[in-house]
């Protein structure tokens, strides 16, 4: 089976720095940074949606991570030119990231366990518990039958990358979501407080974008924001519970980044941006010292990018921003970024990417 | 890069037997891991069944799930051969629900009552992946999958494209399952629980059997397997995956979405439905799901559909939903390795309009010389994997 070259064809957000792309890539621009604010019923800050764009769904009674997914996936899809109906449907793959994930269904379904017992259990309380159905929700409403992935942690766009690059899907919509909890934000922001260390506020957000076979994107007219030039995964083997514990020497993520850069078959040199997966200075310490154990210390003159710092640690999300960050940021460049990704429980994966 | 890939290694332990030979020899004698749960309070269940690991030095609260992988991947391992598993090697684990009885330790008391210096509070599925990664020393990819009821099968699907285009040459894929309050309750509730057994592809069907296991096999390139002369059990041919985009529960009734997966793994594998000898069926014994799989079947393989032995091996083990495509793989590939199709037991008679079918009724049966298999797993919401083994 031949290799193809990927694209990205389409792009669907929803941030603290805006809930559609125009908004997004304006804030982008303009340097914005979003605000912490409680979340509701609770004390803990963290960064919110900018738009409650799920306002209008929530009367319908929707889950809503599954909800937030779809807006953003829909958007992607209609960024790339795919609408409803379309018969490439059949054959457009979704690969989605969870991380703390349907936790708000989890935490209703077991305190009504808790009260009632298990003959007071709901059926559709307990379906919108499940891991896989927000991703089921985008695939059925958008009609997505092709290979199609859920996956813990933040590797989403390494593996849509994988399977639109060896012929398994001509289009994949990769992405991941993140709406937070109450009680799973508690837990997290204690957490924090037993590190001892100022570490990054969990956000909301989602971010998806369309990965493409690029001649196949040539054949429908569809415009190239980007191309995926190589990817490179590791993992440094740390608790999910224990966020701030990572690697120092940032041994897993120079691992994924000289795999990334061979993949890419480029040099360090030729990097114009690296967009950083830290957001605090403990985690951006170790990346950074990673980074100079591969490319030396010419990344003091490369462009750094630190989405994290402008709107906090969206977690199953964070890949996908970094993603469109990086294309909000470098558009019209012809730059090569290098994209780099970090998941609680110390998966790191990194992307090169040119953007067009 | 595409290297073969070979399972090298295997790893279970279930409630039919923990261990490779024990659990072969629950296969041929098609025992029955089902029956009353005893390592949870079921008092107010309805049924309060399901396919329980009564092995000793797994924990029963906390840490089950990782004890159930961290058991399952030393076995691979040691019945692999491999001394020091190179520092790339990948992990990567399916799981429906995860470590859930950390979830509800912490999750269920309301919010002036909660946890808040509970040691290890936030486990999501992959903090299982991570932690066995750790404990087994390799720095390589760290991949989970909670696609439901196909997220083990998904999880050897992708590790295997892994070592097949040289970003690992040695990967543990598996899938763990727990049982817990929170799925026994919520199975019940869906009125998707037999209150007598599990029944696939019987007239008589009517629902599942959970059940939690842990089962990982070790893949790794055939030149590697070769370089240190490992025997494999099967080449891991191919894969395909998809979706039905159809209903959050209901499988599509002509199995539209399973169709596409099973073509695309056919495909993947270089095979036409000619050469398949077997098929592993998900088969979970519920009135929906078992004839969209067959019409899915019958769609792909034609007439010759009825001559295709298929069985469903969760009449034995039950439904581990994350875990079970890691369990079935285990099974094809002993069934490959020992040249036996594995029954559904409890069989009594044929689903309407399939009567001429071969289920493999009750007993295993001798099968010297199997080629290919194919084994589906398709998952609540309408995810579909299926993979093909092949003789390496």
């Amino acid at each position: 089976m031949s290799v193809r070259r990927v694209v990205i064809t389409g792009r669907g957000v929803c941030s603290p720095l805006g809930c559609d792309w125009p908004s997004f890539d304006a804030a982008v621009r303009a340097g914005s940074e979003a605000s912490l604010a409680p979340f509701p019923g609770t004390d803990v800050l963290c960064y919110q949606l900018s738009d409650d764009v799920l306002a209008k769904r929530s009367g319908r009674g929707e889950e809503p991570l599954g909800a937030l997914a779809t807006v953003c996936a829909r958007q992607a899809l209609s960024d790339a030119r795919i609408e409803a109906g379309d018969e490439l449907l059949d054959d457009v793959g979704l690969v989605m990231n969870t991380a703390l994930g349907t936790s708000g269904a989890i935490e209703s379904y077991l305190e009504r366990l808790r009260e009632r017992g298990p003959r007071a259990a709901r059926p559709a309380q307990f379906v919108d518990t499940l891991l896989s159905m927000p991703a089921s929700r985008v695939g059925i409403a958008l009609g997505l039958r092709g290979n199609t992935a859920v996956l813990g942690g933040s590797s989403a766009f390494e593996l849509a990358f994988d399977w639109v690059r060896h012929g398994h899907s001509p289009v994949v919509v990769a992405g991941g979501a993140e709406y937070l909890s109450p009680k799973s934000l508690r837990y997290y922001d204690r957490l924090i407080e037993r590190s001892g260390a100022p570490r990054a506020k969990l956000a909301q957000a989602a971010a998806f974008g369309v990965l493409e076979d690029a001649d196949h994107a040539e054949r429908r007219g569809a415009r190239p924001l980007a191309e995926v030039l190589g990817s490179g995964g590791a993992s440094e083997g740390q608790e999910v519970s224990v966020p701030w514990g990572c690697d120092p020497e940032g041994r897993a993520q120079a691992a994924a980044v000289r795999e990334a850069l061979e993949d890419a078959s480029i040099a360090g040199a030729e990097l114009g941006a690296i967009v950083l997966a830290s957001g605090d200075d403990v985690a951006e310490q170790a990346e950074l010292t990673a980074l100079r154990s591969i490319l030396g210390d010419p990344i003091v003159s490369m462009r750094l990018l630190r989405p994290k710092r402008r709107m906090g640690e969206p977690l199953a999300a964070s890949a996908g921003l970094a993603l469109l960050v990086t294309i909000a940021a470098l558009e019209g460049s012809g730059s090569i970024a290098l994209v780099n990704s970090f998941e609680m429980g110390g998966g790191v994966s990194s992307l090169v990417v040119r953007v067009s | 890069m595409n290297r073969d890939v070979y399972i090298t290694g295997l790893g279970i332990i279930s409630s039919i037997g923990t261990g490779k030979e024990a659990f072969l020899e629950g296969l041929l004698s098609a025992r029955n891991g089902p029956g009353p749960i005893k390592g949870l309070d079921v008092e107010g269940y309805r049924i309060g069944r399901g396919g329980e690991v009564r092995e000793g030095g797994v924990p029963q609260g906390e840490g089950r799930g990782l004890g159930l992988a961290l058991r399952a991947a030393n076995e691979a391992i040691a019945d692999a051969g491999i001394e020091r598993l190179p520092e790339n090697t990948a992990v990567a684990l399916g799981s429906g629900s995860g470590e859930m009885h950390a979830m509800e330790a912490t999750l269920s008391p309301r919010e002036d009552e909660l946890l808040l210096d509970y040691p290890d509070p936030l486990q999501p599925p992959n903090s299982m992946t991570s932690k066995l990664a750790k404990r087994l020393e390799v720095r390589g990819r760290q991949l989970t999958f909670v696609n439901a009821c196909a997220a083990g099968a998904q999880a050897i699907a992708v590790s295997a494209g892994l070592v097949r285009r040289g970003r690992a040459d040695v990967a543990l894929a598996g899938g763990v399952e727990i049982l817990s309050h929170m799925v026994l309750s919520g199975f019940e509730a869906l009125r998707a629980v037999s209150p007598t057994g599990c029944h696939p592809f019987d007239a008589g069907r009517d629902g599942i059997q959970l059940a939690e296991l842990g089962a990982v096999v070790l893949l790794e390139s055939a030149d590697h397997a070769r370089s240190r002369g490992a025997q494999p059990y099967a080449r891991l041919a191919g894969s395909g995956a998809s979706a039905d985009a159809s209903h959050v529960v209901k499988p599509d009734e002509a199995g539209a979405g399973a169709v596409l997966a099973l073509r695309r793994a056919l495909e993947d594998a270089g095979l036409t439905p000619d050469d398949i000898d077997y098929v592993n069926a998900h088969g979970t014994g519920t009135v929906q799901n078992d004839p969209a799989e067959l019409a899915a079947l019958v769609s792909v393989f034609g007439e010759r559909t009825a001559r295709i032995p298929i069985s469903s091996t969760k009449s034995m083990l039950g439904h581990a939903l994350g875990a079970s495509g890691a369990a079935e793989v285990v099974i094809c590939a002993l069934a490959m390795r020992h040249g036996f199709l594995p029954p559904t037991a409890g069989f009594r008679r044929p689903i309407e309009g399939y009567e001429a079918f071969d289920f493999v009724p009750n007993e295993a049966r001798p099968a010297p010389g199997l080629r290919n298999i194919v084994s589906n797993a398709f998952a609540f919401g309408g995810n579909n994997v299926v993979l093909v083994l092949s003789r390496a």
